[in-house]
C-alpha cells in the first residue's frame, strides 16, 4: 500500500504508475495550485486498506454529510471511461480540479492514457486564462461556474485560447451558460458528465441544455423515488442523492437531495430555486442558500449575479417577481445578494450561508 | 439616527403590507407584529426581519423578551447601541 499527496494535477502520474503496476494507492489531500490548502481534511495512512488485493486507488470525496471519506475504485474500472480516441493523442489538459478528487483524476488519467500531460491551473480565472492561452492547452475540464467566470473575466487572453474540448461536471448545466459555451468556444466540442465520487461516471453527453440521455445511464437499473435517481449496482440499489427531472427519454439533475431549507417545518428545495431564477433573462448564475431565522427557523436567501450590461435594478425586479409567481410562499427568497458568484472549492459554485 | 431606524422599520413593514395588496400609508407602532389589519404572516415578518437583521446587524429577537409590538421591536434597535451608518442596499 502506497501514500501520495499530490499537489497539482501532473503529480498524479508517477500514482497512475504506480497502480499500473498492480500495487494500491491512496491519495492523500494536500496543498493546492493556488495556496489553498487541505489542512482540515484528514490524511491517507497505509492503514486505509482497499477492500481487496491488486490495482486499487484511493480518492477523496467531500461526503454528503460534509466529512471527507476516502472511496476506492479498482484500476479496471477507472480505465474503463477513459477515452482511447486517437484524436486525443497527447493533447494537454487543463482543470482547476483537486487532484484527491475523482473529478480531478478522471482528467489526470485521460491525459495520462493518451500519453498527453495535465496543467492544474488555480481559481483565479485571469489567471487560469494565461495559462491556458501561453500554454495552449487543448482540453479544459471544470465545473460550469469556472467556465463562466473565465468567459467574464479572461479579458483579451481568452480570444488567444482555441480549445478543442470543453469537459464540464460537478455542478447542474443551465441552458443559458450551456448556450454562452458553444457560442465563445465555437470550435470545441463540449461534453457534459454527471459523476459521483462513489459511483463514478454515470452520464456522459454533447447536450449543452443540462439534459442528458437517460438511456446512457451507466448502470443495471434505474429508478427515480421521490425525485430522488437511485441506480442498481452489483445487484443493490442506490439513492444518487440527486434530485432529476425526467421529459421523455432525457434525464436532468436539478440539484442535491440534501440541499433543502426547513422554513416554518416545510422543507424548501435550494436547487430548484436557482434553476427557476436563472431562468430570468440577465440573471447570469444564482444559487440558494439557507439563511437562519428566529422566525421560521429558516428563510432562503438568494445569492445572484448579473449579466454585463445589463440594468441591474431592472433584473432584480424581474427575478422577485418571477420568484413570487413561480414558487410557494416558504420558497421565496426573503434576502436578495447582489454578487459575483465565484468558485469554491474543486471550482464548484459558491454554497456557503450568507 | 433614532427617527431613520423608525423610519426604515416602517418602510420595511409597509412595504411588504402593500406587496400583500394592504394600503396603510403608515404603520401603527402600537399593533402587535402579527396584527391582521397589516396582513403579514409569519414568513413576511421572517423577511422584515431578516432584512433587519442585514442592514442594523441586531435582531429584535435576541431581546430577552421577544417583541410582540412594532414599537418593542423598533425600541430594541434604538436601544441596542446601533451606532453605525444604516447600511442600504
Amino acid at each position: 500500500m502506497h501514500v501520495f499527496r499530490p499537489t497539482v494535477l501532473q503529480d498524479l502520474f508517477a500514482a497512475f504508475d504506480t497502480v499500473q503496476s498492480g500495487a494500491a494507492v491512496a491519495l492523500s489531500p494536500g496543498g493546492h495550485v493556488d495556496g489553498a490548502s487541505d489542512a482540515a481534511w484528514p490524511q491517507a495512512t497505509t492503514e486505509m486498506r482497499p477492500p481487496g488485493d491488486g490495482p486499487w486507488l484511493g480518492v477523496w470525496s467531500s461526503g454528503s454529510g460534509g466529512r471527507p471519506r476516502l472511496v476506492w475504485w479498482r484500476w479496471k474500472a477507472l480505465l474503463a471511461v477513459v477515452s482511447t480516441s486517437p484524436e486525443r493523442r497527447a493533447w494537454s489538459w487543463a482543470s482547476p480540479f483537486q487532484p484527491r478528487s475523482f473529478a480531478g483524476v478522471q482528467v489526470a488519467l485521460q491525459a495520462w492514457a493518451s500519453g498527453g500531460r495535465v496543467v492544474s491551473v488555480p481559481r483565479s480565472p485571469t489567471e487560469s486564462v494565461r495559462i491556458l492561452s501561453e500554454q495552449q492547452c487543448e482540453a479544459l475540464c471544470c465545473t460550469p461556474t469556472f467556465i463562466d467566470l473565465l468567459m467574464q473575466q479572461g479579458g483579451d487572453a481568452i480570444a488567444r485560447w482555441h480549445p478543442r474540448q470543453i469537459t464540464l461536471s460537478g455542478e447542474v448545466l443551465s441552458s443559458a451558460l450551456g448556450r454562452r459555451v458553444t457560442e465563445r468556444f465555437e470550435r470545441a466540442r463540449v461534453t457534459t458528465i454527471f459523476a459521483t465520487s462513489e459511483l463514478g461516471v454515470l452520464l456522459r453527453s454533447h447536450r449543452v441544455d443540462g439534459w442528458y440521455e437517460a438511456d446512457t445511464l451507466a448502470c443495471e437499473e434505474w429508478r427515480v423515488r421521490e425525485h430522488v435517481l437511485e441506480i442498481k449496482r452489483d445487484g443493490h440499489w442506490v439513492s444518487t442523492g440527486d434530485l432529476v427531472e425526467l421529459r421523455g427519454g432525457l434525464i436532468r439533475m436539478i440539484g442535491r437531495a440534501d440541499a433543502v431549507a426547513n422554513v416554518g417545518g416545510t422543507k424548501v428545495g435550494l436547487a430548484e430555486i436557482g434553476l427557476v431564477a436563472e431562468e430570468v433573462p440577465g440573471v447570469r448564475r444564482a444559487v440558494a442558500v439557507a439563511l437562519p431565522n428566529p422566525i421560521t427557523g429558516q428563510v432562503v436567501s438568494l445569492r445572484f449575479a448579473v449579466d454585463t450590461g445589463c440594468d441591474c435594478d431592472e433584473v432584480t425586479a424581474a427575478l422577485q417577481e418571477r420568484l413570487r409567481r413561480r414558487l410557494p410562499k416558504e420558497a421565496w427568497p426573503r434576502s436578495w445578494v447582489l454578487d459575483e458568484i465565484g468558485p469554491a472549492v474543486n471550482a464548484k459554485r459558491w454554497r456557503g450561508v450568507s | 439616527m433614532n427617527n431613520e431606524v423608525w423610519n426604515t422599520v416602517e418602510n420595511l413593514v409597509l412595504r411588504v403590507h402593500r406587496r400583500n395588496g394592504g394600503q396603510l400609508l403608515e404603520l401603527d407602532f402600537d399593533l402587535r407584529l402579527l396584527d391582521a389589519g397589516l396582513m403579514l404572516d409569519s414568513l413576511d415578518l421572517a423577511e422584515i426581519v431578516a432584512e433587519v437583521e442585514r442592514v442594523f446587524r441586531v435582531s429584535p429577537f435576541e431581546a430577552a423578551e421577544p417583541p410582540a409590538t412594532w414599537r418593542a421591536f423598533t425600541q430594541y434597535l434604538v436601544t441596542s447601541g446601533i451606532s453605525g451608518v444604516v447600511q442600504t442596499e
